[in-house]
């Protein structure tokens, strides 16, 4: 079955809320401790003190200490833990 | 808990991962639809729940992430089910039982009769049994309709019947006719002959309505007619020529003398059952039929048994079960064997020939003559022979001949 793609014009997409009309990974991070990852296409690396959640066009590093994953599926992640720093690298 | 059910539903892997370097295999997990919980670092790997996914899959997946896994544990409804495979009757069990009450409430288990007085349950029971319509019968082969003009038909008294199932119940109501003792013999409106129902020599035949066939000194067989129903009209002017027939109800007074055979027997020792006392009141149960007691079967062949009571397992009411219980009393019988010499055996054959002559006395028979004699045989005695008698004879038998034939052919 072949794929159908879905061309959206540019006129419309001038009324669709910002975090749809993007490629970026979205972050939501609640204290130090906790954070919601979505629009993500994998993750690079695990370990305890970084985590390493690539993009589409860049990589997000987390370090923290007793970095956990919660929950991780095809279309979104959660990531607990002491959460020291977030860093986008191109 | 409402995240816990649909994991559940879609089955649990909790998986150890040997390698410092899962993502490849998290990252084709994912891509495959399965969702990872609680994925933490241990001392030489990773463990984690995999949800949403069979064991080949995951297999696969690690075989291409090129890195080694352990199943530590299972769990789901698919392997929950797959625990109690080899346990088929605890599975099969519920669906069984539905199975089971649905075949037997398809047959009927109990019959209520309602509004009769002088015709008892037992006959209209027995009459039901011997007409596939009482217990055991099923349901949907059970013409209702059918059943009350039978019952109509087969009781007098009954002048109006509504029988209904409701569950396992057949509920029949029946109205009697207030009238009390015999009813009217309902008076013959067909035309109909008198034939004989013995061999012998007519000895009178004293006619009312008919035309006699044979006179007195005849030689007669059984199933020959003796009076006619139907009565020639002649012409006024020719008796010989025959206009038309007129049909009657034949009566007539007809005796004939004709022999009968007897044979009666008397064995030599006979059991008799004593029963002393011995009573003793036990529970007993009955499925389809058969009854169990807490006795064992062969003291029950041995006993005298007799129910007391019986109550019947019915569910809501209307769905009786075929199941009953009750109460019932035994007592012991014992076996003796009796002896008896040959005048004895005589003098009770002589007894029971005497019996018969007094019942034949009391019908109007006039016994003329008697050739009777004892047998003696290894096992008993014989007492046969023959009575000459003279008795009333005569069976009514409705002519069912086309008239407008017989008209056309005068």
């Amino acid at each position: 079955m072949s794929k159908k793609k879905l061309r959206i014009s540019h006129t419309i997409t001038e009324h669709f809320p910002e975090c749809l009309n993007t490629t970026d990974v979205k972050v939501i991070m609640i204290g130090n401790h906790e954070l919601l990852i979505e629009n993500y296409c994998g993750i690079g690396e695990y370990l305890e003190q970084k985590i390493v959640v690539s993009g589409r066009n860049r990589k997000l590093i987390i370090e923290g200490d007793n970095l956990l994953i919660e929950y991780y599926s095809k279309y979104d992640l959660k990531i607990s833990g002491i959460l020291h720093s977030l860093r986008w690298n191109s | 808990m409402t995240e816990s059910i649909p994991r559940f539903l879609r089955n649990k892997l909790i998986i150890y991962i040997e390698s410092d370097t899962p993502e490849r295999f998290l990252n084709l997990c994912a891509k495959n639809e399965i969702e990872i919980y609680h994925l933490r670092k241990t001392r030489n790997g990773y463990r984690g729940d995999f949800c949403g996914l069979c064991e080949a899959k995951v297999r696969s997946l690690a075989k291409k992430a090129e890195i080694s896994i352990q199943i530590e544990k299972r769990t789901g409804l698919f392997y929950r089910i797959l625990q109690y495979r080899l346990r088929v009757a605890f599975i099969l069990m519920p669906f069984m039982m539905l199975i089971y009450l649905y075949c037997i409430t398809r047959s009927i288990w109990n019959v209520s009769i309602e509004g009769n007085y002088h015709i008892t349950r037992d006959q209209i029971v027995s009459y039901l049994n011997e007409n596939s319509c009482g217990y055991g019968a099923v349901i949907k082969d059970i013409d209702l309709e059918g059943l009350e003009f039978m019952l109509r038909d087969q009781f007098e008294q009954i002048i109006w019947v509504n029988a209904l199932v409701e569950g396992t119940c057949l509920k029949i109501q029946i109205k009697e006719n207030d009238t009390i003792g015999n009813l009217a013999n309902e008076e013959n409106e067909f035309a109909s002959d008198i034939l004989a129902t013995r061999d012998g020599t007519l000895v009178s035949i004293v006619v009312r309505a008919g035309v006699p066939l044979h006179k007195a000194g005849d030689t007669i067989t059984r199933g020959e007619k003796l009076v006619s129903g139907c009565i020639p009209i002649y012409n006024n002017s020719d008796t010989t020529d025959i206009v038309d027939y007129q049909l009657v109800a034949s009566d007539a007074d007809i005796k004939i003398l004709t022999e009968i055979t007897c044979l009666w027997y008397e064995p030599k020792s006979y059991t008799e059952w004593d029963a002393y006392s011995f009573e003793e009141n036990a529970m007993y149960f009955r499925i389809f039929g058969q009854i169990y007691s807490f006795w064992q079967n062969e003291r029950i062949r041995e006993r005298n048994c007799q129910i007391v009571d019986c109550y019947q397992l019915s569910i809501l009411n209307d769905y009786y079960l075929p199941i009953c219980y009750g109460q019932m009393k035994t007592f012991l019988m014992n076996p003796m064997e009796i002896f008896r010499d040959e005048s004895t055996r005589n003098s009770l054959l002589t007894e029971k020939l005497e019996l018969y002559k007094s019942m034949l006395r009391a019908q109007g028979i006039i016994i003329l003559q008697e050739n009777m004699h004892f047998l003696e045989q290894s096992d008993g005695t014989y007492l046969m022979g023959t009575l000459k008698i003279i008795a009333s004879d005569g069976e009514e038998s409705m002519i069912e001949r086309d008239w407008n034939e017989q008209r056309n052919e005068l």
